[in-house]
């Protein structure tokens, strides 16, 4: 028998009475997320890959003033201080230092990376569930650089990709487009991300893992819950019409 | 936005999945399938691959297709895996710990070429050992920049053949040629098959049919193997002898033939030395230094004799006594073997007089009855446990038959005495009239005459190449003697060693161990995978070195243990093309998609190390300096390997060599690579027939030459060799083949015989998750229900395997199919995929055989010839036992 240490995963599916609930305002809310996401993205985004110097913006006192600015702003607590705090260590490090960390955790190791970061890695063996998200992007428009086109199923590359999702609902101004959005968003989260991050984050707590990177996959597990679940409570459910095969 | 508002997922499956692009590819890796693949691309990803349908084939035989199986159906998906080398790294923790970090080709290419240029000025270039194998062999523009890597820079490059056991070196001293095949189609002309010692259902999948198609069409299929596998399920008949019992099969079956008549007798005295003359004081072939004859010839050691029967004297043999070789084109100036009228006499004893006296001299044939006489059906029977009326069946029907094949494969050649066998099995088929014609034969291996390869590895530059069997190699610096002597006893290694140096001292093999082994750089090759003795090896050989460098798209064992890994290309990530003899086809893999994260093809690969080193030795002002390669003086500049190695600028990338090598080969038509690309396959020139028989074809065709138009063969007594008479081949009683026993370990009663798996090829693919659910999910050995159940052990029990050399856990496959004393193994299984990390190889103990006859030398053809005449790795001349593993077993530590 073995534990499980898998973090809870968030309850699945829209919640009905969303409308009774919580108003989603996209318009206080779905900036502060989107800039969220993009900075997990770029954290989670190899050292290796990344621009230093675009890179080093993560790591300016700015950020730290964002994080708290977007903290206030979320529909929910979360407390990104530590987060902040850990992102500005990062100036006094050596970048080798900083991507040996990296590496050592997400990409090399002797049975695949210790912590993998692409999904195919985690779950299904078939291809079904990755052409799904080739599908997503291609149906929002969402292209990738050549260099990362043979990982669509990255973690930074979905974060970026929740980060569109998010910055489209910002500047929306049709109710029933920010309506899609949020539904989009709240299905690539289910199917796409929370559905095997939490197998690669137990990971990181049956390896005793430590540092910066853990700090903040763990810190980007407790907000995608979070997220997940303000989505779940906040996306109205489609009328019944809608929900009829689309034969109506 | 997108085309309609999002509602729910479903909606993103309105678009019709459409393809960027659909590439023609294949695999290039060792199974010689050689099929045709459409690749889909999709947003730079590759998504499947789907059989291509058309392949050219001869109007007489069945078609090629379909072609592909479950292994590269599966790559779209494999070359995802978490198994996949993305970026280059440099181990951190101890060797095998699999404690790494990411670093930039720069700094991986720089390391490495400092420890390069150290040794190759240190010690010498020839400490350098730059191993491929057969995931590189297949791939023609790699393979060609793998040679010119090493032609360039003077190290040592082992080479797989004899390294894995697969040197039909049976055939080189029989025929003075290696390769024997001809197309899987040849198959459909022969009217009986010997499948022996091969299992084509499960490692020929696309060819199998071949041989169920002519079973339904009249041939009459039968398969040697001990275990009922799946190619005996479909034939007509199964025969079973104990393992390492063939030859005394083989030897029976050449009983019946001569003592029933079913020979040929004109087709043996003409091409063969059967009816050559030999001493019977000396029992060496009567020469014409024998006999008081003085001539422009006087002297010459490969002038032959018969006896005519037209006139009653002794006449010298057709096509014998050229001065040497000729080579080449040169080849059409050589002398013929027809008889004229002479009618060679194959039986009788004449007196002659030699400078030593009177002799009495007898024939090849002569010796070969009394030979067979000791393996008569009812004999053989005892030792093989068949039924001798089974034996004489398989004769009769094999001389009856018209033409008769054998189909064998390689694992005719890892038993230490597999030259034995394999010169049986020709000579059945040469008694028979049976080589040289289509539908007959020795079916084995064929390779290009010139595939251009070598060509490419020494434009420019010159022939510089230092290629040793693997085999020596590992001898040397695995101190396998100290093996041998552990598991055989001293008197045989004693024996085996003093052969081995006496044949180095005098120069039959060269010895590039001399100044040890410092580094190590593995290409397409996991050697410490297949490593016959691998645990010994990792240890006193691998183990030792200063430097280890892999360079592989996937982790295993040999990179696990290495200095620095370098990530590889795979399949579809590379422009490269394949030459197979089994197919009448030249085949393109194109690129469907940039290699994954930064892995690059070999070409580049080994050009970026070639390019570190370049710099490093212009930034220090490092001089060239002179290398002594088998007595011709090289002069070696470091800095102008990567500009050598590009030909300064000319080969850009594969396809200039690709194009290099269609421009060069004899036997490929002169298309363009891009033309080869769009179509995927080529019939090559020559294939008409399902035989390689037309010279205008790329592939060896001598041997039909040699039947056909009498030419000589390029033995020391131009004739289809069967008697050798070496002073080693007479002191082991391996003039003529005859039943020799396999070795074994003392106490140990259990015979492992392994195969190619149905799988996976090699280790590739072997740890895909669909196709371990295809199996039992962990490497499985079977046993016989009886062993087991005397050892308590119930299927799917996990067993310890043992031997004194080591062991290893596997899962118990009780099966009927497997005889009482055997096991048997599907290889490829990746010591990573073990427990403790111990696979098959901690039990294999054979890699010191190098019997002294594999080591002769100072002997016509024989001597020094790499892919021809060297060492053969042996793996099966051991035993072994098992038991049902302890909890202590499963927890040991891991090596």
């Amino acid at each position: 028998m073995t534990t499980d240490r898998r973090p809870a995963s968030p309850r699945t599916g829209p919640n009905p009475n969303a409308a009774e609930t919580h108003a989603r305002r996209p318009d206080i809310t779905a900036e502060p997320r989107a800039v969220l996401y993009a900075i997990f993205s770029k954290t989670i985004t190899s050292p290796f890959e990344s621009d230093p110097e675009q890179a080093a913006v993560l790591w300016q006192d700015e950020t730290a003033e964002i994080l708290a600015d977007i903290s206030a702003a979320l529909p929910y607590r979360i407390d990104f201080s530590a987060f902040a705090h850990r992102l500005q260590d990062l100036r006094e490090r050596d970048l080798g230092d900083v991507r040996r960390e990296y590496s050592a955790l997400f990409e090399v190791g002797d049975d695949g990376p210790p912590v993998p970061l692409r999904a195919e890695l985690v779950r299904s063996a078939d291809n079904k569930l990755k052409e799904e998200v080739v599908r997503f992007y291609d149906y929002f428009s969402y292209g990738l650089k050549d260099d990362f086109s043979w990982a669509p199923d990255h973690l930074a590359v979905m974060l970026e990709f929740m980060q569109v999702l998010c910055a489209k609902e910002a500047v929306s101004e049709d109710v029933s487009e920010q309506q899609s959005l949020a539904r989009a968003q709240l299905d690539f989260l289910d199917r796409h991300i929370v559905s095997w991050l939490p197998m690669s984050i137990s990971r990181l707590v049956e390896q005793k893992r430590e540092g910066f990177y853990a700090h903040a996959m763990t810190k980007l597990w407790e907000f995608l819950e979070q997220d997940r679940i303000w989505c779940g409570d906040t996306v109205s459910p489609l009328p019944q019409a809608e929900t009829d095969g689309g034969r109506t | 936005m997108p085309p309609r508002p999002y509602r729910a997922f479903e909606d993103v499956y309105r678009q019709k999945w459409t393809w960027d692009r659909v590439v023609r590819g294949t695999h290039g890796t060792n199974c010689a399938g050689n099929c045709a693949f459409n690749v889909y691309v999709k947003n730079g990803v590759v998504w499947r691959e789907e059989q291509q349908g058309t392949y050219p084939s001869t109007d007489d035989t069945p078609d090629y297709g379909p072609r592909g199986c479950q292994k590269g159906l599966r790559h779209a998906k494999y070359m995802y895996g978490k198994q996949r080398i993305l970026h280059p790294m440099r181990r951190v923790g101890e060797r095998g710990e699999g404690k790494w970090e990411r670093i930039s080709w720069d700094e991986a290419t720089r390391e490495i070429a400092e420890k390069f240029l150290q040794h190759s000025l240190e010690t010498g270039p020839q400490s350098i050992s730059f191993g491929s194998g057969t995931q590189m062999g297949t791939k023609l523009a790699s393979y060609a920049a793998h040679s010119r890597f090493c032609n360039i820079t003077g190290v040592t490059a082992p080479e797989f053949f004899s390294g894995v056991g697969d040197l039909p070196t049976g055939s080189y001293i029989t025929l003075g040629q290696v390769y024997t095949g001809d197309t899987m189609a040849a198959i459909y002309k022969a009217r009986c098959v010997l499948i022996w010692m091969t299992n084509p259902a499960v490692t020929r999948i696309p060819d199998a049919h071949f041989f169920w198609e002519a079973k339904y069409n009249g041939t009459e299929v039968i398969t040697i193997a001990p275990d009922f596998n799946a190619t005996a399920m479909h034939s007509s008949l199964w025969v079973n002898p104990q393992p390492g019992t063939d030859i005394a099969l083989a030897m029976a079956i050449i009983n019946v033939l001569l003592e029933e008549g079913l020979y040929k007798s004109d087709y043996i005295k003409e091409q063969t030395d059967l009816p050559f003359l030999v001493r019977l004081d000396t029992m060496e072939f009567l020469r014409a230094e024998h006999l008081a004859v003085i001539d422009m010839r006087g002297g010459r050691d490969n002038v032959f004799y018969m006896w005519d029967e037209a006139t009653d004297s002794l006449v010298q043999a057709p096509g014998t006594g050229m001065a040497d070789p000729p080579a080449g084109r040169d080849r059409r100036k050589w002398d013929s073997i027809a008889l004229g009228d002479i009618k060679p006499a194959l039986n009788g004893r004449w007196t002659v007089e030699t400078l030593d006296g009177e002799v009495e001299v007898t024939t090849v044939f002569e010796l070969l009855r009394t030979r067979a006489a000791e393996h008569s059906p009812d004999q053989v029977a005892e030792i093989c446990n068949l039924n001798p009326n089974l034996i004489r069946r398989i004769a009769r029907e094999v001389g009856r038959a018209d033409p008769t094949m054998i189909y064998t494969g390689y694992a005719a050649t890892k038993w230490q005495h597999g030259d034995i066998l394999t010169r049986a099995m020709l000579l059945i088929l040469s008694l028979t009239g049976n080589i040289g014609v289509e539908g007959g034969g020795l079916q084995f291996a064929n390779a290009p005459k010139s595939r251009g390869l070598l060509g490419f590895a020494f434009a420019g530059v010159g022939a510089a190449l230092r290629i040793i069997s693997a085999t020596q190699w590992d001898y040397e610096h695995g101190n396998m003697r100290e093996l041998n002597a552990q598991v055989y006893g001293e008197d045989l290694a004693k024996d085996y060693d003093d052969a081995y140096r006496y044949s180095v001292r005098e120069k039959y093999f060269p010895d590039y161990a001399k100044l040890g082994w410092k580094m190590g750089i593995f290409a397409g090759n996991n050697g410490a995978n297949w490593r016959a003795s691998g645990n010994r090896w990792r240890e006193t050989a691998f183990g030792q070195l200063d430097t280890i460098v892999t360079l592989a798209p996937d982790m295993s064992v040999t990179a696990l243990y290495s200095d620095y890994v370098l990530p590889i290309a795979h399949h579809y990530e590379r422009a490269d093309m394949v030459l197979q003899a089994r197919t009448p086809y030249v085949h393109v893999l194109d690129t469907a998609v940039p290699p994954l994260g930064e892995s690059v093809d070999d070409f580049v690969a080994f050009g970026r190390i070639l390019k570190a080193v370049s710099e490093l030795a212009e930034e220090r002002g490092i001089g060239a300096f002179h290398d002594d390669v088998d007595g011709t003086t090289i002069r070696r500049d470091p800095k102008r390997y990567y500009s050598l190695y590009r030909m300064e600028g000319r080969v850009r990338d594969t396809r200039d060599i690709c194009q290099f090598i269609i421009n060069t080969t004899p036997g490929i038509p002169k298309v363009t690579f891009k033309e080869l690309a769009s179509k995927g396959v080529v019939r090559l020139e020559g294939s008409d027939q399902a035989s390689w028989s037309d010279e205008a074809g790329p592939y060896h065709s001598e041997i039909y030459r040699s039947v056909r138009d009498k030419r000589p063969y390029e033995t020391l007594t131009a004739r289809q060799q069967f008697y050798v008479d070496h002073e080693w081949f007479l002191k082991y009683d391996e003039a003529l083949p005859g039943h020799k026993a396999p070795l074994s370990n003392k106490d140990m009663p259990l015979r492992l015989i392994m195969s190619h798996a149905r799988h996976g090829i090699h280790s590739m693919w072997r740890d895909d998750p669909l196709m371990l659910s295809l199996q039992r999910g962990e490497p499985d050995i079977y046993v016989n229900p009886d062993d087991a159940s005397a050892r308590g052990v119930e299927d799917g029990d996990l067993i310890k395997v043992f031997n004194e050399t080591g062991s290893f856990i596997a899962m118990a496959h009780v099966s009927a199919a497997i005889q009482p004393g055997m096991t048997f193994m599907y290889h490829g299984w990746d010591p990573m995929m073990f427990r403790n990390r111990q696979n098959f190889s901690a039990v294999i103990c054979t890699s010191g055989l190098i019997k002294p006859t594999t080591m002769a030398g100072d002997y016509g053809h024989l001597g020094h010839k790499p892919l021809a005449f060297a060492p053969n790795q042996t793996y099966k001349d051991f035993t072994h036992d098992f038991i049902k593993a302890s909890a202590a077993d499963l927890e040991g530590d891991a090596a």
